[in-house]
């Protein structure tokens, strides 16, 4: 009907807009015809006896079992030599309790810390900005009078249900101080869920888990210069 | 009392039981390990045996990094079932609840039986150059006054019926699932014990079948005359071994005995996504152990019996010069001589040698039905009785008819 | 048009106003919030902040026209006149304000995050409405005194402070006691205590409630909450006859702070430290349980000793052996119903307690009155007067237990210790306590129902001038405690008594069309939201319902 098909496949009856009426079906019935609504069977012969696919399949996984079990010997020879870690190992995933990956973003949201001043005080003023951008409301703070008058304000408690957060990284952008950050470390699990409240004390013994230059600390954000 | 005959079948019962109960157990460890191999992935790792480290400072630090490439999940496996609560449900049947377990393994050990795994070995010999070799002279006397020079076949019974007895034997193993199903008065349960039960009486017909072609060419059941014959040599190198008699029929006895065992692909009976467990939903402890048992037992079992029928048994293909060893094994009627390419070895290097021949096919099977189970996806139930009854049956039996024609003109 | 009001326009809008108000007053009458920091209805105008300036003109009669403005004017000072024009938000208009903004803010710390008045600092609010422009100074601020104390209840920050004098306003002509004032010129001036003196009077809160910026904070607030954490309730103070309308500021368990609601005629924007403090002894009270010690009736629960007190009224009805005293605690609407129930069952010695004395504060010409009771009027209003004909007042009640004549008494309320002597009780068979807090009759009275506070509970207190007020639940009640008027409906049900009013807000309406009832009209205070939320909280007009 003038439709070009292959052109705007599937849109023939679209004009300027609008939906015309689909045209009736065009074919004629004969007596006693099966129309097929389901798609004819597209199986090959030797799909079908299956043996051949079959032989495939099992080709393809003894080539990569036996690929990764002659990259396992190898690393083996590494490791009786001590060289374990230089050598390609037969498996994409890692021993995981012993080993962690080191390659996680710079960027990615983990555990919290607090910074802290020179004398090892948290640089947090308890101002609450965390707390009330926190979607998850997993951040807990009371705050106390600081010895210090300058200081004034700062948290006696302050405390994360990291079960509860999502890592979001508001509070981090909440923060006006810059006394919450957020590391790339994601190893965040207890047997005890009193123990996944983190608390103040907690939160100020970070310690740089993964230093890949010399100005990288937790938390630091690569910046756009 | 044949005394010596006693000490050897005693040899051999261990030499059995010790290979099948262990491979049962390896088995699962290599199940879990050779999926993760074959998924680029680590696989079972975490158990361990601690290690206590003295530290400098004093005090004990225990190690939990001994855990042999995870080797000991087997053996936590194994703890576990055993002090599992063995919880009977209050509304089976118990006495057949009970016994149902038992239905499934002991077929499975027993089939072993006439399966052969090593030929015929001179003990006395075999004995005395091993105790010649640590100088322990009397040793070698007495084995020599115990033993002669009396040839014993290793082979736990050679029944002349060997290969009827293995279907006989095997097909008392729809009694575990039918048993345990129906007695588990659980629908689950009962689903799984028909679906186990038409799978393998399906199953079995043709595999039947597909073995008389073998039948027909060796002219025996025996499996020990079917172990011997296949030493002999077509065309001066290639071994006369059934798959390259039968090949076509390897693939259906294959398919067939996979299906008795009831793994993936041909899983129905268990079938985790539909049936929750199958037949032993209700079973617990060391009894569901059972069950896992068997199938474990069963895959080295199935890989006997392809051994022994379609690779030759312990024979060593190339080492089939005349007078040599292996040769000497399909033709009893010879002179016996422990010669490899001419040259003569003690007696207990061809049977380590044979043996060890032996092990490795087996070894090979099991692994390569592994291969099978972590590769191949599970079928569903009319695709298997499909498969079955309108593919596998009628080839089976066109095979027997025109192998039975080829035999008769060629004269066996 | 008479000589006493004037009509003038505020952005289009006329509005008429008595003579000899400011604009900004009359822009606030119009609906409009003109931004200012100085300015405090409440105070004598200072004209000091320049931030509700405006552009006003004049009408000039002779040449029939609008005088156009040489400069723009503060509108807190300018007396409304008659045709005259003000624009409040034109583009001149909003310069200025950001001018004066950018003045304000060139000294001030932006210490936000540890100040206590963030969230509701007019600095802050007016700064996002009207600035929103980064500081051009690159010098470094001037450093003031922080962290100085105005006596036990205020902390005075230099470093804030804006100069806008409502401290030192309010105690040179709210309290008169002249202890606060501005020393100092320039950027060194700051607000300091009269030497050698003391700020110590007993409305010094006030000061940092009308401190637009956080250079006041409570010592009794400080660091506790960010106000917007806090739920705020309407509510009225107890803390003495005169029922100062508040805001109780709590998180929904416990109450945070107090603070003052305008309340024309009543407490205006002002409220006394001990009300502020009266939380504290709310927090503090020893809660009664529902306790029933009659032979072979022990334990029970609270509507089961609720019938049990119900059906022993019905007992005593017509009797002259019951007695009923009530604590001068009890809400218009539950002592209204109270008496009802009494007077069908005929009991007629019925009389109000001296109630709460230990609170007793003297009484000033500000707030203080002598009766620290909030609803002494509202309940003898109501109802709680002994029967005109054979009623016995609490003195003769008194006597008549001492004789031994008082089977039956019920007491509504814990403060009976200034009447009765709880020796006195043990020649009653029954006492029966309805009260909020656990004291020396509960553990002895035969049964005692635990009643919700004025925290808990809906109510309205009459003060002793005859306004009312209305004070609305603010905290979550503890476990079996009971509403007042929910028991005395309970009350009513057991003792065979059709209640008169199906609801508390049933029986609200009624107590207004109640002919032979001395309480006037409800009173509610109620919030205007002028701008914004946060602003004008505590200053909200009220409203006769």
């Amino acid at each position: 009907m003038g439709t070009q098909r292959g052109k705007n496949k599937g849109f023939e009856n679209l004009v300027d807009g609008q939906v015309l009426p689909q045209p009736a079906y065009q074919g004629e019935f004969t007596e006693g015809e099966i129309v097929q609504y389901y798609n004819p069977e597209s199986m090959t012969w030797a799909e079908r006896i299956y043996l051949p696919y079959v032989l495939a399949g099992l080709g393809l996984t003894a080539k990569v079992f036996l690929r990764n079990m002659v990259t396992w010997f190898v690393w083996l020879t590494y490791w009786v030599r001590g060289k374990g870690a230089e050598a390609k190992r037969g498996a994409t995933t890692i021993y995981y309790p012993h080993e962690m990956r080191p390659d996680f973003s710079p960027v990615n949201r983990g555990k919290h810390i607090l910074t802290m001043r020179d004398n090892d005080d948290p640089q947090c003023v308890a101002c609450y900005m965390c707390a009330t951008a926190c979607p998850a409301f997993c951040i807990h703070i009371v705050a106390g009078e600081h010895p210090d008058p300058a200081i004034e304000k700062y948290p006696v408690r302050f405390d994360i249900e990291i079960d509860k957060c999502i890592f979001c990284g508001y509070c981090e952008e909440a923060c006006p101080v810059d006394a919450i950050r957020l590391t790339t470390d994601v190893h965040l699990v207890d047997y005890k869920r009193e123990r996944m409240v983190y608390d103040r004390e907690y939160l100020l013994t970070w310690k740089p888990t993964y230093v890949e230059e010399e100005h990288v600390y937790p938390g630091d954000r690569p910046r756009k210069s | 009392m044949d005394w010596a005959f006693l000490v050897v079948a005693i040899m051999n019962l261990s030499f059995v039981l010790g290979v099948l109960l262990n491979l049962g157990g390896v088995l699962t460890w290599v199940e879990r390990k050779q999926g993760a191999v074959m998924a680029n992935r680590i696989g079972a790792n975490r158990a361990y045996i601690p290690i206590p480290i003295p530290q400098k400072g004093g005090g004990v630090k225990w190690s939990k990094r001994f855990t042999v490439m995870g080797l000991w999940h087997g053996i936590a496996d194994g703890a576990k079932m055993i002090m599992k609560e063995d919880y009977t449900p209050p509304f089976v049947d118990k006495y057949i609840y009970n016994i149902a377990p038992w239905f499934a393994v002991v077929p499975v050990l027993v089939t072993f039986a006439v399966i052969p795994f090593g030929g015929p070995f001179q003990p006395g010999i075999m004995l005395s150059d091993v105790f010649g070799l640590v100088g322990a002279d009397f040793a070698s006397e007495w084995v020599m006054a115990l033993f002669g020079e009396r040839t014993f076949q290793m082979q736990l019974a050679d029944l002349n019926v060997g290969l009827l007895f293995v279907f006989a034997v095997g097909s008392t193993g729809i009694f575990s699932a039918a048993l345990a199903g129906w007695a588990s008065n659980n629908k689950y349960s009962l689903l799984g014990a028909l679906r186990s039960s038409s799978q393998m009486i399906s199953y079995e017909v043709f595999m039947g079948m597909a073995i008389l072609g073998l039948v027909v060419i060796y002219g025996t059941v025996d499996m020990n005359l079917i172990a011997q014959m296949q030493g002999d040599v077509w065309f001066g190198f290639l071994p006369k071994w059934g798959i390259f008699l039968q090949p076509h029929m390897f693939f259906i006895f294959m398919a067939a005995l996979m299906a008795e065992n009831k793994r993936v692909p041909f899983d129905m009976p268990e079938a985790e996504s539909e049936l929750v467990a199958g037949y032993f939903t209700e079973y617990s402890a060391m009894k569901m152990g059972l069950f896992m048992m068997a199938e474990f037992i069963e895959i080295a079992v199935i890989a006997g019996l392809l051994t022994a029928l379609f690779f030759g048994a312990y024979h060593v293909p190339g080492v089939h010069g005349a007078g040599d060893a292996f040769y000497w094994a399909a033709h009893p009627e010879l002179t016996p001589g422990n010669y490899v390419f001419g040259m003569e070895v003690p007696h207990v290097v061809v049977v380590v040698g044979r043996v060890g021949s032996f092990l490795a096919k087996l070894l090979f099977f099991c692994w390569f039905q592994i291969l099978i189970r972590w590769t191949l996806p599970k079928f569903r139930y009319d695709q298997i009785m499909r498969l079955g009854w309108k593919i596998l049956l009628p080839l089976s039996l066109v095979n027997l008819v025109l192998t039975a024609v080829v035999v008769l003109l060629i004269g066996g | 048009m008479t000589t006493d009001s004037v009509t003038l326009t505020i952005d289009g809008n006329s509005v008429t106003v008595p003579k000899g108000t400011k604009v900004i007053d009359a822009a606030r009458e119009a609906g409009k919030n003109i931004p200012h920091f100085c300015y405090h209805p409440g105070l004598p105008v200072d004209g000091n902040c320049r931030m509700c300036i405006s552009d006003i003109r004049t009408w000039n009669p002779r040449a029939e026209k609008h005088m156009p403005a040489r400069r723009p004017a503060v509108a807190c000072w300018v007396d409304a006149e008659e045709n005259m024009q003000v624009f409040t938000d034109t583009p001149e208009v909003k310069k200025a304000r950001a001018s004066v903004m950018e003045f304000l803010l060139i000294n001030h710390p932006i210490d936000c995050p540890i100040c206590d008045k963030a969230g509701e600092c007019m600095l802050q609010d007016y700064y996002m409405l009207h600035d929103r422009a980064p500081s051009k100074l690159r010098e470094e601020k001037v450093h003031k005194p922080r962290l100085v104390p105005f006596g036990k209840r205020i902390v005075y920050n230099g470093e804030r402070c804006i100069l806008c004098s409502r401290c030192t306003r309010f105690t040179t002509h709210v309290t008169k006691t002249h202890e606060l004032g501005i020393v100092n010129r320039g950027d060194r001036a700051i607000v300091e205590v009269l030497e050698g003196g003391d700020f110590a009077n007993a409305y010094t809160d006030n000061v940092a409630d009308i401190c637009p910026v956080g250079a006041l904070t409570k010592t009794d607030f400080r660091f506790k909450k960010r106000v917007w954490f806090l739920k705020h309730t309407d509510s009225v103070c107890g803390g003495c006859s005169r029922n100062c309308n508040t805001v109780v500021d709590h998180d929904g368990s416990e109450v945070i702070r107090i603070m003052p609601r305008e309340r024309a005629g009543v407490n205006d924007w002002w409220m006394c430290n001990e009300g502020r403090d009266l939380y504290k002894e709310h927090a503090a009270l020893a809660r009664p349980a529902a306790t029933l010690r009659i032979d072979g009736l022990e334990g029970g629960t609270a509507s089961s000793i609720t019938t049990w007190v119900g059906e022993k009224l019905a007992e005593y009805k017509k009797s002259d052996a019951a007695a009923v005293l009530v604590s001068p605690w009890i809400s218009n609407e539950e002592a209204w119903l109270l008496s009802f129930l009494l007077g069908k069952l005929k009991i007629g010695h019925l009389d109000v307690m001296t109630g709460r004395t230990e609170g007793a504060l003297p009484a000033d010409d500000l707030l203080h009155t002598d009766d620290p009771n909030p609803n002494r009027a509202g309940a003898i209003a109501a109802g709680i007067v002994p029967d005109k004909k054979a009623g016995k007042g609490i003195d003769e009640i008194k006597a008549a237990i001492e004789a031994g004549e008082i089977e039956f008494l019920l007491l509504w309320g814990p403060h009976f210790g200034n009447d009765l002597d709880p020796e006195l009780l043990s020649k009653v068979a029954t006492v029966v306590q309805i009260t909020d807090e656990h004291d020396a009759v509960s553990d002895a009275a035969a049964a005692v129902l635990p009643l919700r506070t004025w925290a808990e509970r809906d109510g309205t207190w009459t003060n002793f001038e005859g306004h009312t007020s209305r004070f609305r639940r603010s905290l979550r009640p503890p476990a079996g405690a009971l509403d007042g008027f929910d028991l005395l409906m309970q009350l009513c049900a057991a003792a065979g008594v059709k209640s008169p009013a199906k609801s508390l807000r049933d029986a609200r309406k009624k107590l207004k069309q109640d002919p032979d009832s001395d309480v006037r009209a409800i009173v509610d205070g109620k919030f205007t939201f002028p701008e914004q939320s946060a602003l004008y909280r505590h200053t909200s007009g009220a409203r006769e319902v």
